[in-house]
C-alpha cells in the first residue's frame, strides 16, 4: 500500500464497528413503534393449484386479530425487477388466480402479537384445484408440460408493457452472438462437449427478511426494510402499489448479510397494505423457514458447452446452451441469463461465441440475484471444461489460461471493454504463490 | 397466563411478568427490550446468534425457558462492556475487521468471553471449538480466529493445537 | 487414505452491469463543519460489507482530514438521503465511493478558493492532507484545515463571502452501453475485475469427504482503499463458494423444501473455514475513487471450478454436476477404479 495516501489503504475499523459489537446497532426486528402489529403471510399448501376462494371470516373474527388482506384489497398489478429494460411483469403482491410455487402469498394478516397472527394463518381457509406441476426445467421446456404461467407482461419503462402469451414455459432467451462458430469449429483441432449442472443455493443471511410500514393521517408511508437497495424498493412499491412516488420514504435498517438476499421485494408492500388497512405500524419478519421456502434462492443452472480449441490452446470457439431454472417467478432470471452469455465470451479472448440462456419457468422456489449473478455456475462450467480442453492438449492449465487471457483495451467477443486488466498477472501470481511449479506434476492421473 | 418472575441481568435484577412457554431469549428482546441478542434460526438453537452466558456458560437462550432462568446470572451483549470501555474481545473484534454485518457477533463475543473467563490463553482448536455453534455467514471466520488468537496472546501461533 | 491436489481457475466479474437500468448513478453531500469535521450524507448501502467505512475514507483522503474526523450517516431514508440505485453488483465502492470523492472534490476545491488566499498561492499549487493544506512541495507554507474552512465560513476578506462548505455530486458511470437484445452486443460492464484462484484440497477417499486445506485467490482489485475490509470480502465469499460447492443442498420433492433450517442444510462453520491467502494485485481502475475496484462477488467466482480441478488432480476423478457430496466421490472412485481396473486386464 502506497505512503502516497493518509487514509486510503490503512487498516482503519469500521465507523458502526462499536455499534454492532455492543449489540446497539438496530436491525429491523429491533424496532419497536408504539401501538405496532405483527403480520405475517400465508402461503400456499401446493406447488400449483388454482384457488378458487378464500374464506378468512373465522381469522378476522378471532381475538386480537386487525386485519387480513388477499389479493381483493391489492391492486392487482403485476410486477418484474428491471426498470427499464426487458422487464417481465409477472409477480403479484398476493396471487389472484393461482399459486406457482409452495411459498406463493396467498394472504396476510395483522394482530396484537406473533401467536395470534400465527393462530389466524390457520383459520383461513383456502379451496384450491390442485393442478400437475412441473420441477424440472427441461421437462417444463417440452410441448405439454403444465404452464405455470400463460400470460404475463413484457416491455419496458419506456415504451409499456404488452400482455403476452407463454410459450413451453421460457420466459425469455437471451442471446450472445459473434463471429461464425461454425467457421471456429472447422478451425479447431479439437473439439469437446459437456453437460453442467449446478444447484441452487439458499442466501442464509443470518437476519432475515422483514420490514415495518407505518403510515400517518395524510397517507404518508414510512417504510423500514432491511433492503440492498432503498430507493430501488421504494420505485418498486410505486410499481406494485399505485402509490405516488412521494409518499413513501423507505429507510434501510441496519442490514445483517444480504449477498443479493434483499436485492428483492418480500414482505414490504404487504406490511404497507395493512398499515394502511389497520391504521396502526406493522412489523413483518420472515422465518428462517420462509427464507429457505419463499425468498429467492441461486438459479439452478443446466449447461451444454462445446468448446474448439487449435493444438497451440487458442479458443477458436465456444457454443453453449444454459437453461436456468428461474421457479415460479421471474425475478432477476432475466439478467443472470444475460450476465452468464457476457461471461461466456469475456472470461478469455475468443471471437465465435454462440450462447442462448433460456429462462424457464417450474413450480419451485425462484430464483433471484445472489453473489455472482449466474457467474459462479456458468464459471463451473467453463473453468472445469479449460481444464479438460488442457488434459486433452497435454498442456499445462496455467499455461493454457494464459495464451487465452485478455489484456487492458481489448474489448471481448460481446463487446465488454476489458479495463484494467491483471489477469495474466493473477494468474501468474496465485500461481507462483502456491508453488504451481512444484505441486503440478502433469496430467496423469492417482 | 403470566406470571411474574425476578431475572438477573447484567447484574440487574429486574421484575417482568412472563408466560411459562416463553423463552429467554423471547423475554430479553420482547419484554426487556434488550435487542442485542438476536433471533436467527427460528428458535432452535441451529445459529448461536442468540448466545448469552448463564451462570458462566454460553447458551443459546432460545433454547432455555425464561422460568428456568430465574435465580441464574445471565450476562447479554449489552453488558459486556464496563466503565465505559469495550472488552478486549470486543475491541479486538473491531481492530481486526472481524465483523461485517454485525447480526452474529453478539453471540460470537459471548461464546468467546465464556471460554477466556475460564481460560484466558485458549488454543486455536479451543477457540473454534467455543464458536462453532455460533454461525457467521459473512466473514469466513477467518478474521474472527485472528481477533481471538489476538486477545489469547496467540497471535501468528495459527495451528498450534 | 487421504489425497492432495490442487487445481486453478480464472474468473471474470462485472462492477455493476448496465443492463436493467439504463443509468448506474450515485450520488452525495458533504458538509463541513466549522471545526473541519465532516459529515457525509451518502446514497452508499451498507450492508456489512462496510460500504460507510469506504466512503468515510475517501473522503477523508480526498478533503485531507483524518478518518476520525469523518462521520457518515447512519441513519436515514430516502427522504434525506442522496439517490443512489443500492448495494449490488459490486458497485458500492466503484460507484457510490467515487461519488462521495467527487462530492468531497467538490467541497474542497471551495475551500482551496479561501486557503490559496491564505496562503498566498494558486489554488492548483495547493494540497491537503492529515488536517493541513500547503503548498506542494514546501510543507513549511501551511494552514490548519480547521482554519481555512472558519474562514471560508465566517471571513469575507478572502473572496468577498461567507459561505457554509458543502460539497455534492451525482455521477454515472462513463463508456457503458445497454447491451442489444439480438446479438447481447454491448460494453455493459460498468468496471471489470479478473482474478485467478488456486485451490489445495484434500480427498479422503475412505469417506468421500473433500476439504480445501488453502485457497489461494489472486484478484485484479484496483487500489484497495482498506485493505482488512478487501480481504473480508474475499473470504467470506470463498467460504461461500466452499459452502455452495461441498456442504450445500437443498433438497426438493415435488417441489417442496425438505431441509429448511441450519441443521441439515448446512452452512459452513468455523471448522469448514479453509486457509485463505488474498493476493492484491493492485492497478488502476480509472473510473473508480483513487483507482479502485469493486470486490464483493468476485471472491465467490471461481471457488467451485477450483475445487473440482484439484479433486481430479488430487484423485482422478472429475464431477459435471454440483453439489460434490461425498456419496459422489465415493461412487466416481468406484467407477473409476472399475475402469482403470478393467483397462489393465485389456492390455
Amino acid at each position: 500500500m502506497s505512503d502516497a495516501f493518509s487514509v486510503v489503504g490503512k487498516r482503519v475499523p469500521q465507523k458502526d464497528g462499536v455499534d454492532l459489537v455492543t449489540g446497539v446497532g438496530k436491525f429491523i426486528d429491533d424496532i419497536v413503534l408504539p401501538k405496532m402489529l405483527y403480520g405475517k403471510i400465508l402461503r400456499s399448501a401446493h406447488a400449483h393449484a388454482r384457488i378458487l376462494n378464500i374464506d378468512t371470516s373465522k381469522a378476522e373474527k378471532l381475538p386480537g386479530v386487525k386485519a387480513v388482506i388477499t389479493a381483493k384489497d391489492t391492486p392487482r398489478l403485476r410486477y418484474g425487477v428491471a426498470q427499464i429494460y426487458d422487464e417481465i411483469r409477472d409477480e403479484p403482491v398476493l396471487t389472484d388466480d393461482k399459486v406457482r410455487f409452495y411459498g406463493d402469498r396467498v394472504a396476510a394478516v395483522a394482530a396484537v402479537d406473533v401467536d395470534t397472527v400465527e393462530e389466524a394463518l390457520d383459520l383461513i381457509e383456502v379451496d384450491y384445484e390442485v393442478l400437475p406441476a412441473v420441477f424440472d426445467p427441461e421437462e417444463a421446456m417440452k410441448p405439454g408440460a403444465p404452464k405455470v404461467h400463460e400470460r404475463f407482461y413484457k416491455g419496458d419503462g419506456v415504451h409499456g408493457f404488452k400482455e403476452c402469451e407463454v410459450e413451453n414455459n421460457i420466459c425469455i432467451t437471451k442471446r450472445v452472438l459473434a463471429g461464425d462458430v461454425e467457421k471456429g469449429f472447422k478451425e479447431s483441432d479439437v473439439i469437446l462437449e459437456g453437460r453442467y449442472t449446478a444447484h441452487g443455493q439458499e442466501h442464509s443471511h443470518l437476519e432475515t427478511h422483514g420490514a415495518v410500514a407505518a403510515v400517518d393521517l395524510m397517507g404518508n408511508i414510512k417504510l423500514w426494510t432491511t433492503t440492498q437497495t432503498p430507493f430501488t424498493i421504494r420505485r418498486d412499491l410505486v410499481k406494485m402499489l399505485g402509490i405516488p412516488l412521494g409518499k413513501i420514504d423507505v429507510i434501510g435498517t441496519k442490514c445483517g448479510g444480504a449477498f443479493g438476499g434483499k436485492n428483492e421485494v418480500t414482505v414490504e408492500p404487504h406490511a404497507i397494505l395493512l398499515a394502511q388497512k389497520t391504521g396502526r405500524p406493522v412489523k413483518m419478519i420472515y422465518s428462517r423457514e420462509e427464507e429457505f421456502i419463499a425468498s429467492t434462492i441461486r438459479h439452478p443452472f443446466i449447461f451444454y458447452s462445446k468448446i474448439g480449441v487449435r493444438k497451440d490452446g487458442k479458443l477458436m470457439a465456444k457454443q453453449g446452451k444454459a437453461i436456468l431454472n428461474t421457479g415460479a417467478y421471474s425475478n432477476h432470471g432475466v439478467g443472470v441469463a444475460y450476465l452468464t452469455g457476457a461471461i461466456f465470451a469475456t472470461l478469455y479472448r475468443v471471437e465465435n461465441v454462440n450462447y442462448e440462456g433460456f429462462v424457464v419457468y417450474t413450480n419451485c422456489t425462484y430464483g433471484g440475484a445472489f453473489r455472482g449473478y449466474g457467474n459462479p455456475q456458468m464459471t463451473f462450467a467453463i473453468e472445469t471444461e479449460m481444464d479438460r480442453v488442457a488434459e486433452t492438449l497435454n498442456m499445462n492449465p496455467v499455461e493454457l489460461r494464459l495464451i487465452n487471457a485478455p489484456v487492458a483495451g481489448e474489448k471481448s467477443a460481446c463487446g465488454i471493454l476489458v479495463g484494467s486488466c491483471g489477469l495474466k498477472d493473477c494468474i501468474a501470481q496465485a500461481a507462483k504463490t502456491v508453488g504451481w511449479e512444484n505441486k503440478w506434476k502433469g496430467w496423469e492421473t492417482r | 397466563m403470566k406470571q411474574l418472575i425476578s431475572l438477573n441481568v447484567n447484574g440487574e435484577v429486574c421484575d417482568v411478568a412472563v408466560e411459562p412457554n416463553k423463552t429467554l431469549l423471547e423475554v430479553l428482546r420482547n419484554e426487556l427490550q434488550m435487542t442485542g441478542t438476536k433471533e436467527g434460526c427460528g428458535g432452535l438453537g441451529q445459529c448461536g446468534a442468540c448466545t448469552v452466558i448463564m451462570d458462566g456458560k454460553a447458551v443459546n437462550s432460545c433454547l432455555v425457558l425464561a422460568m428456568d432462568a430465574r435465580d441464574k446470572e445471565i450476562l447479554t451483549i449489552e453488558g459486556v462492556a464496563t466503565g465505559g470501555k469495550l472488552h478486549p474481545i470486543q475491541q479486538a473484534f473491531l481492530d481486526h475487521w472481524a465483523i461485517q454485518c454485525g447480526f452474529c457477533v453478539p453471540g460470537i463475543v459471548l461464546s468467546a468471553k465464556a471460554l477466556f473467563d475460564e481460560n484466558p490463553h485458549p488454543t486455536e482448536d479451543e477457540i473454534k471449538t467455543a464458536i462453532a455453534g455460533n454461525l457467521c455467514r459473512c466473514t469466513g471466520y477467518a478474521k474472527q480466529k485472528e481477533a481471538l488468537l489476538a486477545v489469547a496472546g496467540r497471535q501468528g501461533k495459527e495451528g498450534e493445537k | 487414505m487421504k489425497k492432495r491436489g490442487i487445481g486453478i481457475a480464472s474468473l471474470v466479474h462485472p462492477n455493476s452491469v448496465r443492463y436493467y437500468y439504463d443509468s448506474e448513478g450515485s450520488s452525495c453531500f458533504v458538509k463541513v463543519h466549522d471545526d473541519g469535521t465532516v459529515s457525509v450524507l451518502s446514497g452508499a448501502r451498507d450492508m456489512g460489507q462496510g460500504a460507510l467505512t469506504i466512503v468515510a475514507q475517501i473522503v477523508a483522503e480526498e478533503l485531507g482530514v483524518r478518518y476520525e474526523d469523518v462521520k457518515v450517516a447512519d441513519s436515514g431514508g430516502t427522504e434525506e438521503l442522496p439517490d443512489d440505485l443500492g448495494a449490488y453488483a459490486s458497485r458500492s465502492t466503484f460507484i457510490s465511493g467515487r461519488a462521495a470523492q467527487v462530492a468531497a472534490a467538490d467541497a474542497k476545491q471551495k475551500l482551496f478558493k479561501v486557503a490559496a488566499k491564505m496562503l498566498d498561492a494558486n489554488p492548483e499549487d495547493i494540497v491537503a492532507r492529515d488536517r493541513k493544506i500547503f503548498v506542494k512541495g514546501s510543507p513549511e507554507k501551511s494552514v490548519n484545515f480547521a482554519d481555512a474552512v472558519y474562514a471560508h465560513m465566517y471571513d469575507p476578506k478572502y473572496t468577498g463571502h461567507t459561505l457554509f462548505l458543502m460539497g455534492q455530486s451525482s455521477i454515472d458511470v462513463e463508456g457503458s452501453e445497454v447491451p442489444t437484445r439480438e446479438t447481447g452486443y454491448g460494453n455493459s460492464f460498468c468496471g471489470n475485475i479478473f482474478g485467478s484462484h488456486v485451490a489445495e484440497v484434500e480427498v479422503d477417499t475412505e469417506t468421500g469427504e473433500v476439504r480445501i486445506i488453502k485457497q489461494t485467490a489472486a484478484l485484479d482489485v484496483g487500489r484497495v482503499i482498506n485493505p482488512m475490509g478487501t480481504e473480508g470480502q474475499i473470504e467470506g465469499a470463498v467460504l461461500q463458494g466452499y459452502g455452495w460447492t461441498l456442504l450445500e443442498n437443498m433438497i426438493w420433492e415435488e417441489g417442496k423444501t425438505l431441509n429448511p433450517n441450519f441443521l441439515d442444510y448446512r452452512i459452513p462453520t468455523v471448522f469448514d473455514a479453509p486457509e485463505v491467502q488474498v493476493v492484491m494485485v493492485e492497478s488502476h481502475e480509472p473510473q473508480g475513487p483513487f483507482g479502485a475496484k469493486g470486490v464483493g462477488e468476485p471472491g465467490m467466482v471461481p471457488v467451485a471450478a477450483c475445487i473440482n480441478n484439484a479433486i481430479y488432480n488430487a484423485v482422478g476423478v472429475r464431477f459435471n454436476e454440483l453439489p460434490i457430496t461425498p456419496e459422489k466421490v465415493l461412487k466416481a472412485l468406484k467407477e473409476k477404479e472399475e475402469k482403470d481396473k478393467a483397462k489393465k486386464e485389456e492390455s
